[in-house]
């Protein structure tokens, strides 16, 4: 019985003593192998007297696992120890820059629509769309600018030596300088009640430091049996502060457009300023942003709808220039200017 | 419309100050554009003595003044006028001052001395024109008196931006009468001098043109047409007009005091009798615009008996023009249909003040008044005798009835009027309001009033008065619409926007017009594409790709030193019919910018396809159902380098290198590669949902080499590996091409990968071998291949 005691610890401090994974398997061997020292003992267990048999198995059964146990631990602590050693040398200069990968940019003027398309979603607004290139009628008559109209001269439109007919007459054909067409053919398509803003690209023969022969708009309009302004100046208060982010001051000046009636032009408070006036604002401490109003009846009628049973409002807005004031660019040319700086700084991540 | 205080003050008596009449003027609807308060500009400019002047040490023109500002103040102020001297009584503008022009006065340094202000010429306080030196004052003004209190009037510049359907405010009375209504100051009566009993004018008036309506006249004999006394000249300065001489600047005066367009014919010029009537085109008249019109059909012109004289309401002619010689004079104030004034105006393109308020609507009820108005003024300045008005047609109004139910201020505008001040409202506006019933009013507009068609306009004037700021503010209540339905086109739109940017492309937007040589180098000329009017020659072309334009981004950015780019765009290409929705990227240079452990791979159509398939993929394209064609795609892809590709019948998209050609032409790199896809073809392009497995047994790969006529197709090959193996086959690929010596001329190897899985069962090896020797067989069957 001592004896076996013996053997087992100078098993474990074998099994201590053991520097490599090597050494540890002829440990292995030497004590628990076919004919190890503790094999042994157990293969002579049938000779003795069955009382001395049975503690004696116990004994060294015991010895067997324990022997066993402290190789496991021990192979375990070497492996690890060694693979440690290993990855000490594997140690790479981290601050390498990292492989090259290409990030695309939104476009500033793309990503704002999108802004815009899930803010008027949530106040339950569809989205429309209309060609770019129109003729007269939709651009100008059924919106209330019949040929006489000193609007149809502010409008610096492109026009084109094309014509189609409509309505029995001779439209010429032009790009649109404005997304309220879409007006006229959403009424046509759905009717009333409706809701809708369409975003899109829009057109005037204008070029300077503060104009581009292209621009997007957004255009809104809501019809119903009771829409009235006061819901024109709920819908833009949820739209401008939400876009900005902040609860936006506004300010409500009588305007005209022929297709509204009453019509309004929507200043917001500065956003630079705060409303104490500087630069951007001429000191005026608001800045223009849309122009909006009650649909005239007129274009209603254009449109189909029946204007003693509904009524509503329409709105336009500048992309750009919300782009701009939102995004702090302060030149529109380069808006369509294709310059890679431009879009590495104010191009938006997806 | 520019105007000055003073000038509208002669027509209303207020007390208001000029930022009061401007915040006043915004919440009526005329945006003020500009405004100068020249009070405000003699602010913090007093009077002041300079004690003692001497030369500055660093500047010959400069001298250093010890100006005396209040009773123990005395300032350093450095100064560059020559009559600056000892003794002299001064303008002295202190820090803090602001003067005209927006140039704020704050203590500095000059050439090293310091300066506390600036002695100012009347020039520089915008009180008066002489710069020759600093204003030399009286010696016995107390030092430190505000200029301001020197000055009787001083004046504010106000321009306002008049929408088109104010023509009632295109004149400083309509001005001051919008003002107040709005209770900012009582309207000035106006007093129409009586000529009922002077001489009879020498020339009769016909009118033979339904388009003027009536045309009144006086002749004034006698007069001295010199140049206009200097108040005259300032007020026409200050609204921006040209003074030419006293006659000429009277008529515009009028008119922009009264509304009016007036004309004064040099009566010793007109031959015998005067006409009105109806231009039968190809007609002529040299106006006194200095150009030559040529006249259109229908344009109303005034005649003498040699011929044309004037386009009615638009232009006067040069040949009976008024100058210093004229003596005799006709003065005509008349009225003309506005949409016959508009659409001449339009054809011949000219831009008079008259025609502006003629096509806008001008006052029947202002046209004598004015009349008297300018003969009267004529007759003081140039002297002469007056004649009796003479006048031919009717200038009576006859107001449209509109009816009015007051409770529309509620159910149309939101906002709660009481029916008293309503009416109340639109009486000051000068509108005749009767009540017809409950609630109800027959109301007519002014007679300078141009646009009042219906109820809405009188919840304008009513909301104008009492404010915009009156409204509420509301959300409407959601509707059974408010589900937000985004049409298909707007969907494929923002997802492909988003799409391309995650496949590395940066997003751009191009112009949707081009040069004609670059349209040229991409697609046919087409006729109708072309802007009649365009900006400019370089944007006179709709484009019929987006190709073009991303292709020549990539110039442009090359240009500035980029070299690997990658662009792309979403946006409308134009067709000689109709127009659509396209995406198209364009990629030149490196797969990704050289570096330490990245071999530098240049992006070629293999690399476009991928992104092109990815891009697809990404809308939902069913990929596997594509097809490949290697013809029929534009000319200005490389021949033997592009493809198209067809989906469900039709032609989706087409991709592949820039034809060689093109692209030295626009001096792009060769080798750049692009897409471009018709999305509006991709629309209900509706996927089903498939039947979804996971496979529990295990895949197997199987490997083959086959040699090949250099002409087949892999895609071909791949398809016949695929049916063979159907069902399967989970996927293939082509792990190696070779071409070369080794397998011959004509000929190459194509390695193929087939991985087979069952959804049933675990595939015993003879299955495996049968299933692949079946493709090995196919494809030695169809295209004469061997194995290798
Ligand atoms: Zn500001």
């Amino acid at each position: 019985m001592q004896n076996i005691e013996q053997l087992k610890n100078s098993a474990l401090e074998l099994v201590q003593n053991s520097t490599d994974v090597k050494q540890l398997d002829e440990v292995r061997v030497k004590f628990l192998g076919k004919n190890g020292e503790i094999t042994s003992i157990l293969k002579t267990l049938g000779k003795l007297a069955p009382e001395e048999r049975k503690t004696v198995a116990q004994t060294t059964n015991e010895a067997k696992n324990a022997v066993f146990a402290a190789i496991e631990a021990k192979k375990a602590e070497l492996e690890l120890a060694a693979l440690e050693e290993k990855l000490a040398t594997e140690k790479l200069d981290i601050t390498l820059p990292e492989t090259p990968y290409n990030l695309g940019k939104r476009h500033p003027v793309s990503f704002v629509i999108e802004e815009l398309e899930t803010i008027f979603a949530k106040l339950g607004f569809s989205v429309a769309s209309a060609n770019e290139i129109e003729n007269e009628h939709f651009n100008f008559t059924a919106l209330n600018i019949p040929a006489e109209h000193p609007a149809r001269q502010d409008h610096d439109t492109f026009y084109f030596n094309d014509f189609e007919e409509f309505n029995g007459e001779k439209q010429r054909k032009l790009l649109r300088t404005q997304t309220s067409n879409t007006q006229i053919h959403a009424m046509q398509a759905k009717g009333a009640p409706l809701r809708i803003i369409a975003p899109g690209r829009v057109y005037r023969c204008d070029s300077d430091l503060t104009h581009t022969p292209q621009f997007h708009q957004i255009e809104g309009i809501a019809l119903d049996k009771d829409i009235t302004f006061s819901h024109l100046k709920g819908v833009l208060q949820v739209f401008l502060s939400q876009y900005f982010e902040r609860d936006v001051k506004l300010r409500f000046r009588p305007s005209y457009f022929p297709f509204t009636e009453p019509g309004t032009e929507v200043d917001i408070e500065c956003v630079f300023c705060e409303g104490k006036g500087c630069r951007v604002c001429k000191k005026t401490g608001f800045i223009e942003v849309l122009g909006a109003g009650m649909v005239h009846e007129n274009v209603l009628a254009a449109g189909g709808i029946d204007s003693k049973e509904f009524q509503g409002f329409a709105f336009g807005v500048g992309v750009e220039r919300l782009a701009m004031l939102k995004y702090g660019i302060n030149d529109l040319r380069m808006f369509f200017d294709s310059q890679t700086e431009f879009m590495k700084h104010f191009g938006k991540n997806l | 419309m520019k105007f000055s205080l003073n000038w509208l003050k002669q027509h209303l008596d207020t007390n208001a100050s000029a930022e009061q009449i401007v915040d006043q003027l915004n919440k009526l609807g005329m945006e003020v554009e500009e405004f100068e308060d020249g009070a405000k500009a003699l602010e913090n400019v007093v009077v002041g003595k300079i004690i003692s002047r001497v030369q500055h040490p660093n500047a010959d023109t400069l001298g250093v003044c010890q100006v005396q500002v209040g009773e123990n103040d005395i300032r350093q102020i450095v100064c560059g006028a020559p009559n600056a001297r000892d003794g002299l009584t001064v303008a002295a503008a202190l820090e803090g001052a602001c003067l005209p022009g927006d140039f704020k006065i704050s203590k500095s340094k000059l050439r090293g001395e310091v300066s506390n202000g600036m002695l100012c010429s009347v020039r520089e306080l915008a009180i008066g024109d002489e710069y020759d030196g600093i204003w030399e004052l009286d010696t016995d003004l107390p030092i430190g008196t505000p200029i301001a209190q020197l000055i009787d009037n001083t004046d504010a510049m106000i321009d306002v931006d008049i929408t088109p359907n104010r023509s009632d405010v295109l004149s400083v009375r309509g001005i001051a009468r919008d003002l107040a209504a709005a209770d900012m100051g009582t309207l000035k009566p106006i007093a129409e001098k009586d000529y009922s009993a002077g001489f009879a004018q020498e020339k009769s008036v016909t009118l033979d043109n339904n388009d003027c309506t009536f045309f009144s006249s006086i002749e004034i004999t006698g007069v001295k047409n010199e140049q206009s006394p200097a108040w005259l000249v300032e007020f026409l300065e200050k609204a921006g007009l040209r003074p030419i001489n006293t006659i000429a600047d009277v008529t515009n005066f009028v008119m922009l005091s009264l509304g009016q367009p007036l004309h004064a014919y040099d009566a010793d010029k007109v031959k015998g009798n005067i006409t009105v009537s109806t231009s039968k085109g190809d007609e002529k008249l040299e106006g006194l615009d200095g150009s030559t019109h040529s006249l259109k059909e229908g344009a109303i012109t005034i005649n003498d008996e040699s011929g044309i004289i004037g386009l009615g309401g638009i232009v006067g002619g040069e040949s009976t023009s008024v100058d210093e010689n004229t003596t005799r004079i006709i003065l005509e104030a008349a009225h003309f249909n506005k949409t016959t004034i508009a659409l001449t105006g339009q054809a011949l393109q000219v831009n008079t003040d008259a025609r502006y308020r003629f096509e806008r609507g001008v006052d029947p009820l202002m046209t004598r008044i004015a009349l008297s108005n300018a003969a009267e003024i004529i007759s003081e300045l140039c002297g002469g005798e007056v004649s009796s008005m003479q006048t031919v047609g009717s200038d009576e109004y006859k107001p449209k009835v509109i009816e009015f139910d007051v409770r529309k201020m509620k159910t149309f505008a939101g906002v709660d009027v009481d029916e008293n001040e309503a009416i109340t409202i639109l009486c000051k506006l000068g509108y005749n309001c009767t009540k017809a019933a409950d609630f109800t009013y027959n109301v007519t507009a002014p007679s300078f009033v141009n646009i009042c068609h219906n109820f809405a306009d009188l919840v304008e004037e009513v909301l104008r008065i009492k404010g915009f700021d009156s409204i509420p503010v509301i959300l409407p209540a959601p509707s059974l619409r408010t589900v937000t339905d985004w049409d298909d086109i707007t969907l494929i739109n923002r997802r492909s926007r988003k799409n391309l940017v995650a496949l590395g492309y940066t997003e751009l937007l191009n112009y949707s017009f081009i040069s004609p040589k670059l349209t040229a180098a991409f697609s046919d000329t087409i006729e109708n594409l072309i802007l009649a009017n365009p900006i400019s020659e370089e944007l006179s072309h709709m484009r019929q790709t987006l190709i073009p334009g991303l292709a020549e981004s990539l110039v442009k950015n090359v240009k500035r030193g980029h070299a690997n780019l990658m662009f792309a765009e979403v946006g409308k290409v134009f067709a000689e019919k109709g127009e659509k929705l396209q995406a198209a990227a364009i990629r030149m240079g490196l797969k990704a910018e050289k570096s330490w452990n990245n071999e530098a791979q240049v992006a070629s159509v293999f690399d476009i396809k991928s992104d092109l398939f990815k891009f697809l993929e990404s809308l939902d394209v069913e990929v596997d159902k594509v097809m490949i064609k290697d013809a029929g795609f534009a000319k200005y892809y490389h021949p033997g380098r592009s493809g198209v590709l067809m989906y469900k019948g039709k032609q989706i998209a087409q991709f592949g290198e820039i034809h060689p050609f093109v692209a030295k032409k626009m001096f792009l790199k060769a080798g750049t590669v692009a897409f471009e896809v018709d999305l509006e073809l991709l629309l209900n392009d509706k996927k089903s949902n498939n039947d979804f497995s996971i496979s529990q047994y295990q895949a197997v790969k199987r490997d083959f080499a086959f040699i090949l006529d250099q002409k087949v197709k892999a895609a071909d090959v791949l398809q016949t590996v695929k049916s063979a193996c159907r069902p399967l086959a989970k996927a293939t690929s082509i792990f190696d091409l070779y071409e070369g010596e080794e397998i011959g001329e004509g000929k190459k190897s194509l390695a193929i990968s087939v991985t087979l899985q069952s959804d049933e069962k675990t595939l015993k090896d003879e299955e495996i071998n049968a299933v692949a020797e079946k493709a090995v067989n196919a494809v030695i069957k169809r295209f004469k291949a061997t194995i290798r």
